[in-house]
């Protein structure tokens, strides 16, 4: 019989490694960034503040994908699927936003 | 030569399953395929709204009558029943049922406390006068924030599905595509939250 | 990874994790067997003819407008004279129909369902019950769509790509054909969706012992790219059509620029999602015509994995095209530079693809049996579509075209191979696979060389008017001074849709007598090497009585040395009678 090729990269070491993630500790530090997120909220500068609020927001995204979602132990290929995605919103958002602007005015943040 | 000497002489060592050990089983790569193109819908919502944002400079008077307590309640309850579902999930594959059940149940439970919140927030502003149909920025709270409480009602549906049939071992498999399902409607949520509560106050 | 490596603990893992619904008991029953199905051949079967079925439909339609167009006004037959509101409706429902229950379903929905499976050698789809949900919401967007027809106002009339502010405000007053158009569309992509869940996963986890994904028939790598665009382009036209359901029902102001909205904003939503699922359309085509061309040559496949990456270089690709279909629709004229030239880089990809099917020809055993006709002049047919899209892409010349029957002649050049010619070639192909009976080969020659005469006659005409400077979306030609000397060319036109329904009836007997005539006992007829030709025709519940191994890539035509001029994909090298390596 053929060696049958492994068609998109390395094993699942998710069902190998039997050691969780402490779920509550990373829950506690999502509430922590929620808690930053709202003082955030009171910088007057809206165009600093903005920023970090949607750094922060990134942050706690990617805690919940990583962790929650288990995307930290998925193969390459998966997270190519969820970048793609993001990317052909991106494409979308880049590509509207100069025809939005151009036309109607910015109003700055 | 007729067609059937192509018949490979193969006995019938081959089981029907497992065929080949599949880098992610199938029921996890369906469900992230589908994630993918949810990815674009709640993108494509998200997009829009920045960038009619972006000329719209008179909604920062408007968007600041959202409730910024209720939704900052409502992420935390949201969070905090992701971290109920992992549970659930973690529970699943150790195979313990009544421990899933439980954990199920309590993350449908945040759901549910979820959309009751929702709710009163939702005739607090219409009793306000912000209706749909005031102005755009409205329009696209409401279509944004109700797309995203359709798919929590999606989810208790599914999770109240999974409940029932826990009673056969076979179905703790599906907690783990249901999980994925919550934590993403929790991360679009994550999203929402600063978007329409937080730097519009 | 054969199975000798399996890791016990593994294994546990996997029989607990893997799609143990796919285990599923033959049914027993009509109902079971037929109606509600979780076969994939069934559903293919389901999605066939209720694709056909809807094809009739969208052709009535043409009808219609063909007739109002060269003899405005006149009795027809079958139909009550239409007035313009009514006009409006056909034309705008001769397209959703078209694209969205015509090509989808048939190109997609049957011949990706019927075929994925048996291609990589699996005995059903990985989520048989997903599939079986896909074609029920399917089926219940075709009610819906169809049920627009009779509600008050009548169908949606703002055309097929329903831009507001036509679609939001001028008929809201009769705004439920509109609702329902949304609700169909709505319908019609989850159930592609919930296909398309299938359709990735299915290959990628599936695939009979030894295939590689490079193993893959050139079909299966289509659906799975296509499948792909679609989900990822999908998403944003769901947002939009949201918006747009809000706008209608709750008098919200998105797309109306009296309330702060942007109605071009939908057209930008409307074209990410709209040119790709061009190309959603194209692919499935494309992998038709890729199986069939070796066969009828009896040659390898030229270029096999340059074809795989340039269909996914080009959906890529495909994703950062939209505005070009925009291009005089008021957006900024600084951004027509940009996509003009990511539209004409987008003929590279293509290009590729098309030459390394007319290098497979090239040198080659050419027979011309019914499929490879289709084949070939689904080439032929489609490079004039891709050639005049050339006018369409670039702004310049664009801006002249834009809006004509030009237009209108071009994508019918584009989607008329994309969806007949590779519909028929892959029946005539497939179908003793499908129902274990030869289609007749002389019926099949008529109806290729009428429908070859008369789509021709039927489409050369609109080129010609739109550079002439004829506007589409016209209800009476004879109302515009201007228009009235190519009155002639709209009745060739006109004579030429009547040519292309009468030369349908051959087709329409022959799947009668397919479906009904004497059974086949041969399951390869036309020497092919891929595996769906190992089951029995029509293949049972399951498949395969073996689930077979793969050995080999899917074209080994004319090898020398081995025992006949083909070696499939399931025999193992002894048996080949060739010593490899």
């Amino acid at each position: 019989m053929h060696a049958q090729q492994q068609s998109l990269g390395t094993s699942n070491p998710e069902h190998v490694d039997p050691v969780h993630p402490n779920y509550v500790a990373i829950w506690v530090i999502l509430l922590v960034l929620l808690g930053v997120s709202l003082l955030l909220g009171r910088i007057p500068n809206a165009a600093v503040g903005g920023t970090l609020i949607f750094g922060v927001a990134a942050v706690k995204i990617a805690i919940v994908m990583r962790y929650f979602m288990h995307m930290k132990f998925e193969p390459w290929l998966l997270v190519a699927l969820m970048v793609a995605a993001l990317l052909c919103v991106l494409a979308l958002f880049f590509g509207v936003l100069p025809d939005v602007v151009w036309r109607n005015g910015w109003s700055g943040r | 030569m007729s067609s059937l000497t192509h018949l490979h002489p193969l006995s019938a060592s081959v089981s029907r399953s497992p065929r080949r050990i599949p880098v992610i089983p199938a029921t996890r790569l369906g469900m992230w395929i589908f994630l993918a193109s949810e990815v674009g819908t709640f993108g494509g919502l998200i997009a829009t709204y920045v960038m009619m944002r972006m000329w719209h400079h008179e909604w920062l008077h408007e968007s600041a009558h959202t409730l910024l307590s209720i939704g900052t309640i409502n992420t935390v309850v949201l969070l905090t029943s992701s971290l109920t579902m992992v549970l659930a999930h973690e529970a699943a594959e150790a195979k313990e049922r009544a421990r899933t059940r439980r954990f199920l149940l309590l993350t449908a439970g945040l759901g549910l406390l979820f959309l009751c919140l929702k709710a009163f927030e939702y005739s607090h502003e219409i009793a306000g006068g912000h209706t749909p149909k005031v102005s755009v920025f409205w329009s696209f709270y409401f279509a944004m924030t109700g797309l995203h409480a359709l798919h929590i009602v999606g989810g208790l549906v599914l999770m109240l599905y999974a409940t029932l049939g826990l009673r056969h071992d076979c179905v703790l498999r599906r907690v783990a595509p249901i999980g994925l399902y919550w934590h993403f409607v929790d991360v679009v949520w994550i999203i929402l939250f600063p978007l329409m509560y937080v730097t519009t106050h | 990874m054969s199975t000798t490596t399996l890791q016990p603990e593994l294994l546990g893992e996997l029989n607990e994790l893997e799609p143990s619904e796919h285990g599923h008991a033959a049914p027993t029953g009509f109902i079971g067997k037929y109606v509600f199905s979780c076969d994939h051949k069934v559903i293919a079967m389901q999605y066939l003819f209720t694709g056909l079925f809807m094809a009739m439909a969208g052709g009535f339609l043409a009808y219609v407008i063909r007739h109002q167009l060269a003899f405005p006004g006149t009795k027809m037959l079958f139909h009550p004279i239409v007035n313009a509101r009514q006009y409006n409706a056909i034309s705008t429902m001769h397209g959703t129909i078209m694209i969205f229950w015509v090509a989808m379903p048939i190109l997609i929905g049957a011949f990706g369902n019927f075929l994925i499976p048996l291609m990589i050698g699996a005995d059903d789809m990985a989520f048989p019950r997903l599939n079986m949900l896909s074609y029920w919401t399917f089926l219940v967007s075709t009610i819906v769509l169809l049920a627009s027809f009779f509600v008050p106002g009548g169908a949606a009339a703002g055309g097929w790509t329903s831009y507001p502010t036509l679609s939001v405000q001028v008929i809201s007053s009769n705004h439920w054909g509109q609702v329902f158009w949304i609700l169909a569309v709505a319908l019609e992509f989850v159930s592609i969706l919930m296909g398309g869940i299938n359709y990735i996963t299915t290959p990628l986890n599936m695939r009979a012992p030894g295939m590689k994904l490079f193993d893959l028939p050139v079909f299966v790598w289509m659906q799975m790219t296509a499948t792909g665009l679609f989900m990822m382009s999908v998403g944003p036209l769901i947002a939009g059509a949201v918006l747009m359901l809000c706008d209608i029902l709750f008098q919200t102001g998105v797309y109306m620029p009296e309330k702060g909205g942007d109605p071009l904003l939908y057209q930008h939503l409307f074209w990410f999602f709209g040119h790709p699922e061009v190309y959603v359309v194209l692919l499935p085509t494309l992998g038709i015509i890729g199986e069939v061309i070796p066969v009828f040559s009896r040659k390898h496949l030229f270029g096999y994995k340059p074809i795989v990456f340039s269909t996914i270089a080009a959906g890529l690709l495909s994703i950062v095209v939209w505005a070009h279909h925009q291009f005089v629709s008021g957006m900024d004229p600084r951004l027509a530079a940009p996509f003009s030239i990511t539209t004409i880089i987008i003929s590279v990809p293509f290009s590729i693809v098309i030459f390394s099917m007319i290098a497979t020809l090239w040198g080659a055993a050419l027979t011309f049996p019914t499929p490879m006709l289709w084949a070939v002049g689904m080439l032929a047919e489609f490079l004039i579509g891709g050639t005049t899209g050339i006018h369409n892409g670039s702004a310049a010349s664009d801006i002249y075209v834009h809006d004509t029957y030009y237009v209108v002649g071009h994508f019918h050049y584009t989607l008329f191979p994309a969806v007949f010619y590779g519909m028929f070639c892959g029946l005539y192909y497939w179908w003793p696979k499908m129902f274990g009976r030869k289609l007749n080969e002389t019926l099949g020659k008529i109806h290729f060389w009428g429908t070859t005469v008369f789509f021709n006659m039927t489409f050369i005409p609109m080129l010609l008017m739109g550079i002439a400077g004829h506007q589409r979306r016209v209800f009476d030609p004879r109302s515009f001074g201007y228009l009235k000397d190519m009155g002639t060319l709209h009745v060739i036109a006109t004579y030429g849709l009547y040519g292309l329904w009468i030369y349908q009836i051959p087709f329409i007997i022959n799947v009668f007598c397919g479906l009904f005539g004497k059974r086949m006992t041969d399951r390869n007829p036309w020497r092919a090497s891929t595996m769906e030709w190992l089951a029995p025709s029509p293949p049972g519940h399951g498949n395969f009585e073996v689930l077979p191994e793969c050995y080999r890539g899917p074209y080994e035509y004319s090898k020398p040395g081995a025992a006949e001029d083909f070696i499939p994909q399931w025999l193992p090298e002894e048996t080949a009678g060739i010593a490899r390596k």
